[in-house]
This record gives structure tokens, sequence and C-alpha cells, in this order.
């Protein structure tokens, strides 16, 4: 049972950023409900990782052969969110691009590409 | 289409997408059960083989060092992105004065904000570099401490002013400074290829376990990623900034 | 026990990046969005997942929230 809420989380997370990106009036709202989305798969892809009564994978005070969690989706995630951030500034700038040429942010009205 | 039936088609086909998820993770080992081999094998060999504590560090920058490679130039690429889509419409050569603000009901800085700006700065570098270069002990690492690093600029910026940031962060240096890091990395996988014939091997001695300077190449290659990811961020706030401040055109009837 | 602490961080986590999507005007969302990073921290800590923990810190209270503002500032200053 704890199982299945666990991994109903991210799922929901996701579904629900979708949700946010097919119904959204403006791009900044837009391009941060994809960066929720993207954070749903952190947090699916750490519970995977985990194990019950584990400490994390780091044996500066404990000794090494103690249980812990997987460091390969530490690893993974950490740079993830990083660069994730990244490229969500790249899109504000291309947000700002497209407010600079067209005055307006909202996707219903640029639809129909400038001769 | 109009806006009813998208919405109503995005709530039907997310939930049709939602039932499928969960029955797809139905069938992962159940939470907190890992079974899979390859992080008991790297929690068992990596304090002995590397004398690293902090596993997470020994796999991003060693056992797994290609792929932070890429990560890192991805970070860089998207930065010159950045900086290429928002400096198109700035025409300010170097010696034009800085453009007068725009953004205008400020009610100006008092002395309160600066000097705990003063203080929150001094803070942010003590802990950014404290988590930046304590890689291979504790959790943290090149991207965190750059990231708590690169805050420092922001706090400039709120706390001093945009003419105190403009100031500080030229971009030729800090473009410099980010190309050194990235470049560096790459140069350290090459020189350990043409040391040993295995590109980022871990080829430096390694110091005794809760050293500082300890674990070969992790730490160096730390210290790239630090430098890296700090001014990389650091230009990213530089451009943001710079477009509170941009000069509107002229308009045509006056 | 930790078990429950993990179910609360979960169920916070879900509730709060459901408020980040259904706010819809950029202002208010960004502050949501703050408090979303701030959550995912602690249930990054909670599984045992520190240096995760550290870097959606940095990112989720510096990085993005001031480059959602700056963009917010200029355009405001194009409206005018």
């Amino acid at each position: 049972m704890i199982s299945f809420i666990a991994f109903a989380v991210p799922a929901w997370i996701f579904v629900a950023g979708l949700y946010g990106m097919a119904t959204s009036r403006n791009l900044i709202h837009l391009i941060l409900c994809l960066s929720v989305a993207q954070s749903s798969t952190y947090v699916l892809i750490l519970e995977v990782g985990y194990r019950l009564g584990a400490t994390a994978p780091v044996f500066g005070d404990v000794l090494p052969g103690t249980r812990a969690v997987d460091p390969v989706v530490d690893a993974l995630t950490l740079t993830d969110i990083v660069v994730g951030a990244t490229v969500t500034a790249l899109l504000l700038a291309f947000a700002l691009r497209i407010y600079k040429k067209r005055q307006t942010l909202d996707p219903e009205a640029l639809r129909a590409m400038e001769g | 289409m109009s806006e009813r039936a998208r919405t109503a088609m995005i709530l039907v086909s997310g939930a049709a997408l939602l039932v499928l998820v969960l029955f797809a993770v139905a069938g992962l080992p159940p939470y907190g059960h890992y079974p899979g081999p390859y992080g008991d094998v790297l929690n068992t060999v990596a304090p002995h083989e590397r004398q690293i504590p902090n596993i997470v560090t020994a796999v991003n920058f060693d056992y797994r060092g290609a792929d932070t490679l890429g990560e890192e130039y991805i970070l860089f690429a998207a930065i010159a992105g950045i900086a290429l889509v928002l400096r198109e419409d700035r025409k300010r050569t170097k010696d034009e004065p800085l453009p007068p603000s725009r953004v205008l009901h400020t009610t100006g800085r008092t002395d309160a904000i600066r000097a705990f700006g003063a203080l929150a700065i001094a803070v942010t570098v003590a802990f950014g570099g404290y988590l930046g270069i304590h890689a291979a002990q504790t959790p943290g690492g090149g991207f965190q401490g750059g990231t708590v690093l690169s805050g420092v600029g922001v706090l400039v910026f709120f706390a001093l002013g945009y003419r105190a940031f403009a100031k500080l962060v030229r971009k030729e240096p800090f473009e410099a400074i980010e190309a050194v890091g990235a470049g560096a990395y790459a140069a350290i996988g090459l020189a350990t290829l043409v040391a040993t014939g295995a590109f980022l091997k871990n080829a430096l001695p390694l110091g005794g376990e809760g050293q500082l300077f300890s674990a070969g190449t992790i730490g160096v290659i730390n210290l790239c990623v630090l430098v890296e990811v700090f001014a990389g961020f650091t230009l990213l706030y530089l451009e943001f900034a710079h477009e509170t401040r941009v000069e509107e055109p002229e308009p045509e009837q006056r | 026990m930790e078990q429950v602490v993990q179910a609360i961080a979960l169920a916070m986590t879900a509730v709060v990046a459901t408020v980040v999507v259904l706010a819809r005007e950029p202002k208010r969302q960004i502050f949501c969005f703050m408090l979303y990073g701030l959550v995912l921290t602690l249930l990054f800590a909670v599984l045992q997942a520190p240096d995760v923990a550290l870097s959606e810190l940095g990112v989720g209270s510096v990085a993005i929230p001031f480059a959602v503002l700056a963009t917010l500032v200029r355009i405001e200053n194009g409206r005018r």
C-alpha cells in the first residue's frame, strides 16, 4: 500500500505538470509547469534507489558496509537538477525574446506565424 | 479547436496517462527494497578503492565521469545560448554609460540593507566555498558549491544595486573563467588518456581517507566544475540583470 | 516511523505541485515555485539524499526565481 502511494506521487506530479502546460495562457507559467514535470522524474528515480532503514551513501562517520541507499541515482539526479535549471533559464530567455518581438506572452495569440 | 475541447481532451488523455503510469510503476520492486547490484557493489568497493567517503562524488566524477563531462557542456552551451539570445537587442558598446534605470518606484537602499547584504555575502562565500571544496568528504561538490557561490552575485544585485553588480561582474573575465573550467575538465581527461590509456582514469596519487586533497583526479575535476558552475551562473544572472535596465527605442512620433 | 515522515513529505509535494500548476499568474506562481523547491529539498533530505537536497536548494531558491523575476520586471517595463 505504501508502495502504491509512494509511486503514485511522481505520476500525479507529472500529469499535473502536463495539464498545466497544455492549458496555459502565459508562456512563463508554461515554463514553470515544465520544470514541475521535470522534478517528478527526480522524485521517482530517488524512490527507486531508496532502501528502508538505510543511511546516506556518505561513509564519513559510519563504517563502510552499513546499509546505504543507491549512490548512482543520487549522482544522476544532482547534475540533472542543475542542468535542468539552466535549460529553464534558456527557455525564459526565449520567452523574453518572443515578448520583445510580438508584445504578447499568450500562446493563443502567438499561433499565426508572421509572414 | 476551441479551448473547452482542448481542456476536455487534456483531462481525458491525462487521466489515461495516469492510469498507464500507475500500472507501469506497479511492476517496480516494492518501495524501500532496492534490489539492484550496482549500488551495493559501489558502496562496498569504492571507499577502499578510491579512498573517498562520499560515494556520490566518486560516482559523479570517477565512475561516471564522462557523463558529468557531458552535463557540464550542456550547461556551457545553455549559458552561451542565453547570452546569444539576450544580447541581440542590445546595441550598447563598452564605452557608453550604463543605461538609466526604468524600474521605478524604488524606495532606495537603506544602510541596513547594505550592511546585512554585506554580512550575507560573507557568509555565502564561506559556505559556498566550503561546500565546493569538501566534495570528497561530506555531501557537497562542485555543482552545489558553485550554485551557492553564484548566489553572491544575486546578493550584490539586490543589496548593493545594479550599478555595483555591473561594475563588479564584467562579462569578459567571467567568460574566460567559465571556459577555463570547462576546458580543464576535458584537458584532464585527455591527459589521463595520454598517460594511462583510459579517458578520465583516476591516475593521481590517492591520499588517505578523510584528508582534504585525497582521491586523485576527483578533487581536481571537482574544482574545475566548481569554477565553471560559479562563472556560468554568474554570467546567467548578469544577462538577466541587464534585461532589467534595457533602453527602449525612442518612439517615432515626437 | 520514518515511513510516516516520508508519507507526509510525499503528500506535501503532491499538494504543492498542484498549487504551482493551478496558480495562473506568473507573479503568484513564482512564490509557489519557491515553496515547491523548499518542499522538494525536504523530500530529498528525508529520502537520504543530501547531495541532491543541497543541489535543489541552491537552484530553486536562487537561480530560477531570479531569472523569472528579472523576466517579469522586463515585461512590466515593456508594458508601460
